[in-house]
């Protein structure tokens, strides 16, 4: 692995973390951030002029998730799964069988829209600041400020839902 | 941190108004396992972030992944300038093969005086020269002669066959 490898190489987890948030699903994840690696390998001269590397990667893994996960749809439209929609909002039949809070804040997160839920993973779990997350999914900070509170607002509207009836 | 100070971080997150700091400091609080039970409906919300802040890459298979797949067939990406070297050798290559070119050419027509290298026959002999002439002409009638047998017989043979057309139609 050479020096640039390595270089990047820190970044892979949150990468993959934020690629599971688009596409749902662990092997495409993973299959996003190796090809993010192999691209940013084969352009690695560039690099030097790009003042946020980490900014650069996640908007490259965002670009590839939202082309994996509509590739996937095209694809599931061709197979007549109607069913199949962005993210994986959960249905009442699943929301009942669900009892474990964990997996119910994961049906909630992943219900909110694609924006907010982007937003949601930089903040929350990345930890980022929001002058980050707006040079890494290229908005302004207003937007990021506007989605977090929305994606906070929605997630405590379901939560205190939740505790109410006893779920 | 009591209730009273937890209830006012916690509205002040929900209006996202707090630094990063501060939620994390909301994070540690419901993660300690003493969560207020009044507050016990935001625990799943931390207790969710803290648990996908843990997910992460087969270390191994990722790495040796990326390994095979850059140094495949050894093929290594060009840097900027080996690219500008490539194409500066390419152009040079161009540029001397066309002078090359261009120099032989004058040489050519230097050695020829004409664009066109022609034999020339000098005869200095009147008689020899009238009979070279006569056969250079009887060479050229022979030509145009057959020329204007083919060209006759494609007439008669034309003929022929208009004149077949007519009387069928007859």
């Amino acid at each position: 692995m050479n020096d640039f490898l390595y270089h990047i190489h820190q970044f892979k987890d949150s990468l993959y973390r934020f690629s599971l948030r688009i596409v749902g699903r662990t092997d495409e994840a993973e299959d996003v951030v190796q090809e993010v690696f192999i691209k940013a390998w084969e352009k690695q001269e560039d690099y030097s002029s790009i003042q946020n590397t980490e900014a650069f990667l996640v908007r490259m893994t965002k670009n590839l998730s939202i082309d994996k996960l509509r590739s996937k749809h095209r694809r599931a439209e061709q197979l007549g799964d109607e069913v199949m929609k962005l993210g994986t909002t959960a249905t009442p039949e699943k929301n009942a069988e669900v009892t474990d809070t964990i997996e119910r804040m994961e049906d909630i997160v992943a219900g909110l829209p694609e924006k907010q839920k982007m937003v949601f993973q930089l903040r929350e779990i990345e930890g980022k600041s929001y002058q980050e997350i707006a040079d890494c999914l290229d908005i302004s900070m207003d937007q990021v400020k506007v989605n977090v509170f929305r994606a906070r607002k929605t997630i405590k509207e379901k939560l205190l839902k939740a505790d109410a009836y006893g779920l | 941190m009591d209730y009273n100070d937890i209830i006012l971080l916690l509205n002040k997150y929900w209006d996202g108004e707090t630094s990063l700091q501060e939620e994390k400091i909301l994070k540690d609080y419901f993660n300690s396992g003493k969560t207020d039970p009044r507050l016990s409906a935001y625990a799943p919300m931390f207790q969710y972030i803290q648990k996908e802040q843990q997910v992460s890459l087969d270390n191994d298979d990722f790495s040796s992944e990326i390994t095979n797949k850059t140094t495949r067939d050894n093929v290594k990406p060009l840097k900027r300038n080996q690219i500008w070297m490539r194409m500066a050798a390419a152009i040079l290559f161009l540029v001397v093969g066309a002078w090359i070119y261009c120099s032989l050419q004058t040489d050519n027509l230097n050695n020829t005086g004409s664009k066109y290298a022609v034999k020339v026959y000098e005869v200095e002999d009147p008689e020899e020269a009238k009979i070279i002439v006569k056969e250079a002409l009887m060479m050229v009638s022979g030509k145009m002669n057959q020329g204007a047998k083919k060209a006759s017989d494609g007439i008669n043979n034309f003929n022929k066959i208009k004149n077949i057309i007519s009387r069928k139609g007859k």
